[in-house]
């Protein structure tokens, strides 16, 4: 009777082992910010390198700013690597400091002036990106659509 | 002419038929007359059995004639015929019950019968008479006559039974004749002018008192009625052994019981010397407890008046030969000495010898000879020899009749030996036969294992359905090889699946399997070495509870638990039901993904949710290692196809609009807009399980322990 227990017992530890063993499966785990960075500018996997963002529509102090047929045009570009380009040839980098808080860089092409800027996330997923101006006199905010 | 003999033979036949009388039953007396009779079954005649001269009688196996009363067999010259048939002998006469009647059986003979007569424990008439008979070639080893006590009473003054045994021929039987008791207060036992001739007694080597033609019992607490046997003619008795059917000893008379001494004197016991005679009977010089026999004076010569029968055969210059005569060189004659005259006119003179050294084969011929009678003496030359090359070979004269027409023994010359050589070459034949045998299966060739048929491999299993069971537990990884996978098989998600299983064996090597099993499945883009698939971008993770009936060909009978046969491998194909839900996660939080329409469900009125219950279909591969007769490890290996594309969540749907999903009402729409198509790809004119259209699929493997409940 002790023997067939010692048996099991041998067939249970086995089992166990296995148990265990296959409960190391890979799992992926990213962070917010990471998952917010890859909303804004692709993953950085093939044709997954950027995210053009195209203007919607503007609103100034919560009143919808009435967009030329020019401006509706404008595209920012943020490309997963960290730099960013836009519709209007300015060049720049830009980066997320912190959940929901996306600092730029940008260089403008006409003038060479370089102007940093930040912006508050307000809202972000595959279609949409929601972008208020920080440091503003007026509460900007600017709606953006996904372009690729 | 020709048509009238045909009807007078279609008119005697039923009349023949009708003549054959079968008997059967009960009878408060019996009459038989002359004419054929058949006994097949018991035949109780409670009165008198009266049998008329010409009466034959045939007894076929049971068949036998009780007698309660009287007996009166009173034939003419053996005219009354008890026989038996070859294969179905008959038993013969129960003589029993206390009657005051007598028992006369006289002028019959008793032929190819178990046990002709018998007085049954018990029995009791006044007198009986047994004379004139012959009993011949009777095939029953026990008795010929067997004569039990009848019953006694200290008290009353029994009178006696006059038991009167005269003038038989006792030739060519198996059996002895017994009286449990040759002395007796109450049977007045007489024995006279009888011959016994040419009996073979069975029985086993070992020669003993009940292994002569004649024999009984004489006790000293009886003193009225010595037995009186004289003038009786034992000639060429022999105890024959069960086990080689040679002759074993000589066996004339042999008598048991607490007398000194019994008296056989005045009987031809064969021979002329007190020696050679002790060589015949068995008494006190083997058994110092029985009585001494005393045999003399003996007679010389069987008396005349004994039924006819040869004592002796000489050669022609009158030189004896003896019973145990080897016959190797053919005889120019014989000389027959007899107790009475004889009459050769019809008989047969016929050799019989072997061909070959070590063959079995007999060669019956008959030869021609010449008869000069002088009396009692007949000379016979042989005039017809046969060359038989020195092999063993016996004389049979058969037919002789006496000069009354009644049957004479058959004379044999060198059959003793004929019968030793006979026995050493069916010793000889049979170890022939077998070092044959052996020699041909050694040279034969193995049979070849037959291939496996059908026939073979669905064997009909004959253990109890409790033993045929198996149970154990699995345990393993699961891998996913439908629309979100990698085309490299290792570069997927790996999780863990267990479950239980359960397996009936059906056949030798067929079993039917059902395995409930628990496990997860998931898989991202990110992951796949395909750069559509990367840019695709999607991923999932679905708890899978499966239920999987199987049917599986071992390759191993499974009823073998030999060292030999430990490793059991087996191949399979089973139905899936599968219960799933797969689930993505956005922005930290896991969703069901069903429920929200990735593929466009709820954007557009034409579509509608996939079920999260899918069929499937499987192959299985599984091999076993028996550790003992109950428990079994394995490792085992699946592939399952799916019928449902949704497995994955990701299914042949076109992407569906943003707008349309961000409106499509679900209970998150930018998660469903997110899970659509996580990475904002230009989807337009693709659907969303591109690039691969793979049909989801996923295989399971790992190990098992498996175990049978019950032996």
């Amino acid at each position: 009777m002790l023997e067939k227990m010692q048996s099991f017992k041998k067939y249970g530890y086995l089992i166990a082992v296995m148990i265990v063993f296959q409960c190391c499966a890979k799992k992926e785990v990213i962070s917010d910010i990471v998952f917010q960075k890859q909303l804004l500018s692709g993953t950085g996997t093939y044709q997954n390198l950027e995210h053009s963002w195209k203007l919607d529509s503007t609103y100034v102090n919560g009143v919808p700013v009435v967009l030329t047929a020019y401006q509706r045009t404008f595209t920012k570009t943020f490309v997963n690597d960290g730099t960013y380009k836009d519709s209007e040839l300015n060049t720049g980098t830009w980066e997320l400091s912190a959940l929901n808080t996306l600092r730029q860089k940008i260089t403008y092409s006409t003038t060479s002036k370089i102007d940093s800027c930040s912006f508050e996330i307000l809202l972000i997923n595959t279609a949409q990106l929601k972008l208020k101006l920080n440091n503003a006199t007026a509460k900007t905010e600017y709606l953006f659509k996904i372009a690729n | 002419m020709k048509s009238k003999l045909l009807y007078t033979l279609l008119f005697c036949l039923p009349l023949a038929v009708l003549g054959q009388d079968t008997l059967s039953g009960n009878y408060a007396t019996l009459k038989i007359p002359a004419g054929v009779h058949v006994v097949k079954d018991v035949v109780t005649v409670k009165g008198l059995l009266t049998v008329e001269p010409g009466a034959k009688i045939e007894l076929l196996d049971p068949g036998v004639i009780v007698c309660e009363g009287g007996v009166a067999i009173n034939g003419v010259g053996q005219n009354i015929e008890f026989y038996g048939k070859a294969k179905q002998e008959g038993v013969g006469l129960i003589i029993k019950n206390t009657d005051s009647s007598s028992v006369n059986i006289v002028g019959a003979s008793f032929k190819y019968l178990q046990m002709p007569l018998f007085f049954d424990f018990g029995w009791k008439r006044n007198s009986v008479n047994i004379s004139d008979n012959n009993f011949i070639e009777n095939t029953g080893k026990v008795s010929i006559i067997q004569v039990l006590d009848p019953p006694f009473s200290f008290l009353a003054d029994q009178g006696s039974i006059d038991f009167t045994v005269k003038n038989n021929l006792f030739a060519n039987n198996n059996a002895p004749v017994y009286f449990e008791d040759l002395k007796s207060d109450l049977i007045k036992l007489s024995i006279v002018n009888n011959t016994f001739a040419g009996n073979t007694v069975y029985g086993f080597k070992n020669y003993n008192i009940s292994t002569n033609i004649l024999y009984g019992r004489s006790d000293n607490n009886y003193n009225k009625f010595p037995a009186l046997i004289e003038n009786n003619s034992f000639v060429s008795n022999y105890l024959i052994d069960n086990n080689t059917d040679t002759v074993a000893h000589a066996a004339n008379f042999g008598i048991y019981g607490s007398d000194k001494t019994f008296n056989l004197a005045n009987n031809y016991l064969g021979a002329n010397t007190k020696l050679e005679i002790a060589k015949t009977i068995h008494d006190q010089v083997l058994n110092y407890n029985a009585p001494q026999l005393l045999v003399e004076p003996f007679l010389t010569a069987p008396p005349a008046n004994a039924p006819t029968h040869v004592y002796a055969v000489q050669t022609l210059d009158n030189k004896p030969l003896p019973d145990s005569l080897i016959v190797t060189d053919p005889l120019k004659g014989l000389v027959l000495l007899s107790n009475n005259e004889l009459n050769l006119s019809k008989s047969v003179l016929g050799f019989s010898y072997f061909v070959g050294d070590s063959t079995l084969k007999k060669v019956d011929t008959t030869l021609t000879y010449t008869n000069q009678p002088n009396g009692k003496n007949n000379t016979l030359t042989i005039t017809k020899t046969i060359n038989t090359n020195k092999k063993v070979g016996y004389y049979t004269l058969s037919g002789i009749v006496d000069n009354t027409g009644r049957a004479v023994p058959d004379v044999k010359v060198g059959y003793n030996a004929w019968l030793n050589e006979y026995r050493a070459r069916k010793l000889l034949s049979e170890m022939i036969a077998i070092n044959t045998k052996k020699a041909a299966d050694s040279i034969k060739p193995e049979p070849k294992p037959k291939a496996d048929s059908i026939k073979n491999t669905f064997q009909k299993i004959e253990a109890p359905v409790k033993s045929r069971i198996e149970v154990g537990l699995v345990a393993g990884g699961a891998i996913f090889t439908g629309t979100i996978s990698s085309p490299g098989l290792f570069n997927n998600q790996m999780n863990m699946a267990v479950g239980v299983h359960a397996s009936y064996t059906l056949f030798s090597n067929i079993s039917a399997g059902l395995t409930i099993a628990s496990f997860k499945l998931s898989n991202s883009d990110r992951t796949s070495s395909n750069n559509e698939q990367l840019a695709r971008g999607m991923s999932f993770s679905t708890s899978m509870l499966s239920l999987s009936p199987s049917i599986n060909y071992d390759f191993v009978d499974n009823r073998l638990d030999t060292k030999a046969k430990k490793i059991k491998p087996s191949i399979g194909l089973g139905l899936d039901i599968n219960s799933f839900a797969p689930s993505g996660t956005y922005n930290g939080v896991e969703y069901k993904l069903q429920p929200l329409g990735t593929g466009g469900q709820f954007a557009d009125s034409t579509k509608k949710p996939y079920s999260l219950l899918a069929l499937g279909y499987f192959v299985n591969l599984r091999v076993k290692y028996q550790i003992n007769k109950l428990n079994s490890v394995g490792i085992h290996f699946s592939y399952h196809k799916s019928m449902s594309d949704y497995l994955d969540d990701v299914g042949p749907d076109a992407y569906p609009s943003a707008a349309k999903m961000l409106a499509s009402g679900v209970s998150d729409p930018v998660a469903a807009l997110y899970f659509s198509n996580p990475t904002s790809r230009n989807i337009k004119g693709q659907f969303r399980n591109s690039p691969n259209n793979a049909k989801d699929s996923y295989i399971i493997f790992g190990f098992f322990y498996a175990r049978k409940l019950f032996k």
